[in-house]
């Protein structure tokens, strides 16, 4: 911010005040950079109505003003280069609660598109907004913001996502620490697919090479990961798994949307024939139970013999 | 020697003023009004020494507009002591986020959205605002966006309306006739949100009556009511209580309007309060063996019901019938 040319400001001298005028001077010049006691004098002797140099005690009283009105201000030691820092100050972005609660309202719309590039620019942004505001609004959006996560999002996990899909695209194959609940940490050789979003949590879809199995990892659980340079497998193609076909009526019907691998085979007004062409065999029985009775597994045999294993061992749950 | 207390009166109005008229424009009489409530301000401020520290405000590089007509005869802080970095990259997302709640037709939540985005406008710079309509008039014309937003339009006027009931707690009666039922139901319900799923909105919300919570597709309502009543918000509905064991048990995180108990080592009990009943069987039931519903006994009994009826679909599959049953 730079403030009236001198000369123009002697002309309205008496019309100011030439205390306040030099504090906001020296608030400019924080905001710009830290600065020593000898800078501050130096840029007031440049910006002020006279040459001649403040006392310390004068610039002091300047600081302390500032301090006074809510800036925070770090005294010059050895860490920062002997320079007065101005670490808060009041003059940021204010936002009311009914701010804060709109963008935690917008961020929950975002995380059902399951558009994960947009909702980890959209947390960027809110980063920015959030760095930016007075402390009072910094410390709610701060806590509304951890609250409204279902599992934190970490720099770290946004790191892994970007390398991750950086990786996908050039089609590299890597090992990767992974941190699972079950078994522990262990190393697993991958090639990753793509990332997706689902239920708060972020996912790679990937291939997982020893077992050449189409699998899906949680970001948040992978705790390094390194390239795999020359691996032998040098072209991995997923296993055949023969189409699934279910059978949806009752209220079901009216909510159905096909996914990717999903084609509508045959469709009256009272049920729907459906073909699934799997590549996770967990995703597709989380799914097909959660339609409840509305939903039958009409091919192949071995899948419905499991659909009928995995229902009679929750039933005997509930005797 | 240094006096940390020491600081200059005048000084602390000055920067005073410029924090009150960095949050809010105001006028005269609201200047003159605030400085008067303060305990730290011993006299009051007259129109000329309000009008001396605007000039140094002026006089130290900011702009502040006249009052006027158009902004309601107020001083204006046209540009923030501060002024806050954004790329370009953040322009685009900042003009995407508008066009996406532009296209959830929630006027409220689009209007909250412009408001923020006036507040931070005088904390940019003026090359970042030009860049910001440079980018929107640019995306918006050529209608560039890759958010794969559903088309909500023939929703909109129901939405505004609904939401509208859910910012004024507005309680109110909705009737809806659901295809494969086979009458009309008329039900009370306290709006809490709107919510979208793929193609479809839902309002959201808490019926009284049966101490329920329950979405309805805005597609299958035929009437709505307001009642003469406000949402009584402070009530929840009783929990339904789940436990999880296995992989679910270490790995669960509750989602909104859950709570955890963890009392024992090998399982967890999740008490949900806020989620749909259908709904929340649909995910319980994805969770397989790992779960199971302790409380209410008809939410139990619903879920043993539909599993046992869901076994019983294979029965009609005779020769699976024969080896399986």
């Amino acid at each position: 911010m730079t403030g009236t040319p001198k000369n123009d400001l002697i002309k309205i001298s008496d019309n100011i005040s030439v205390t306040a005028y030099r504090t906001i001077c020296i608030l400019n010049l924080l905001l710009n950079k830290p600065s020593n006691e000898e800078e501050i004098s130096l840029h007031l002797k440049e910006q002020s109505l006279n040459n001649k140099n403040l006392s310390s005690d004068t610039i002091y009283i300047y600081l302390n003003t500032l301090k006074a009105v809510g800036s925070q201000i770090c005294r010059p030691c050895k860490t920062n280069n002997h320079k007065y820092v101005l670490k808060n100050h009041p003059f940021m972005l204010k936002l009311n609660d009914n701010d804060l609660k709109s963008l935690i309202q917008i961020r929950k719309y975002i995380s059902n598109l399951k558009n994960w590039k947009f909702i980890l620019d959209v947390e960027k942004l809110f980063d920015i907004i959030q760095d930016n505001l007075i402390i009072e609004s910094k410390k709610k959006f701060e806590k509304l913001r951890d609250t409204s996560w279902r599992y934190p999002l970490t720099q770290k996990i946004i790191d892994t996502i970007q390398k991750l899909e950086s990786h996908a695209e050039n089609q590299n194959k890597l090992e990767v620490v992974y941190s699972s609940p079950v078994n522990g940490i262990k190393n697993i050789k991958i090639k990753p697919e793509e990332i997706f979003y689902e239920n708060g949590v972020f996912y790679v879809y990937i291939v997982n090479l020893s077992v050449n199995e189409a699998q899906y990892l949680r970001v948040d659980r992978i705790n390094s990961f390194k390239l795999l340079e020359n691996y032998s497998q040098s072209v991995f193609e997923l296993p055949e798994i023969e189409p699934v076909q279910y059978k949806l009526k009752g209220a079901s019907l009216y909510y159905f949307i096909p996914g990717e691998n999903e084609s509508i085979i045959s469709k009256t007004e009272d049920e729907m024939i459906i073909e699934e062409k799997i590549t996770n065999k967990f995703k597709f029985y989380q799914k097909v139970l959660s339609y409840g009775n509305d939903c039958t597994i009409i091919k192949p045999l071995s899948f419905q013999k499991e659909m009928i294993n995995k229902l009679k061992v929750m039933l005997d749950i509930y005797k | 020697m240094q006096n940390k207390s020491k600081i200059s009166s005048t000084a602390y109005k000055v920067l005073i003023l410029m924090k009150l008229l960095n949050e809010e424009n105001l006028n005269l009489q609201e200047i003159s009004q605030f400085f008067s409530n303060q305990k730290d301000v011993s006299t009051p401020l007259s129109k000329e020494v309000i009008l001396k520290y605007l000039n140094t405000l002026k006089a130290s590089g900011y702009k502040i507009s006249k009052p006027s007509f158009s902004n309601d005869y107020r001083y204006e802080l046209l540009k923030a002591p501060y002024l806050i970095n954004l790329s370009k990259d953040d322009l685009i997302t900042i003009v995407k986020l508008e066009y996406f709640i532009e296209n959830l037709f929630l006027k409220e939540l689009d209007n909250s959205l412009k408001n923020i985005l006036n507040k931070m406008d005088k904390f940019l710079p003026e090359e970042t605002v030009d860049d910001y309509k440079r980018i929107k008039k640019s995306l918006c014309g050529n209608n560039t966006f890759d958010l794969n937003i559903f088309d909500y339009s023939e929703y909109a006027e129901m939405i505004h309306k609904f939401e509208v009931y859910c910012v004024e707690a507005q309680r109110i009666q909705i009737t809806f006739k659901i295809p494969y039922e086979e009458s009309k139901k008329t039900i009370t319900l306290e709006p809490k949100e709107l919510n979208y799923k793929e193609d479809k909105v839902f309002i959201s919300g808490y019926n009284p009556l049966n101490n329920e919570n329950q979405d309805i597709n805005l597609q299958y309502i035929t009437d709505t009511k307001q009642l003469p009543t406000k949402s009584k918000n402070t009530r929840s509905s009783s929990p339904v209580i789940f436990k999880l064991k296995g992989r679910l048990a270490t790995t669960y995180s509750p989602y909104e309007g859950e709570k955890i108990y963890n009392d024992q080592d090998d399982y967890i009990k999740v008490y949900t309060y806020t989620e749909e009943k259908n709904n929340l069987l649909k995910r319980l039931l994805k969770y397989g063996d790992d779960c199971e519903i302790l409380y209410p006994a008809e939410i139990r009994e619903k879920i043993k019901e539909t599993i046992f009826k869901t076994l019983n679909n294979y029965k009609q599959i005779g020769e699976i019938n024969s080896k399986t049953f």
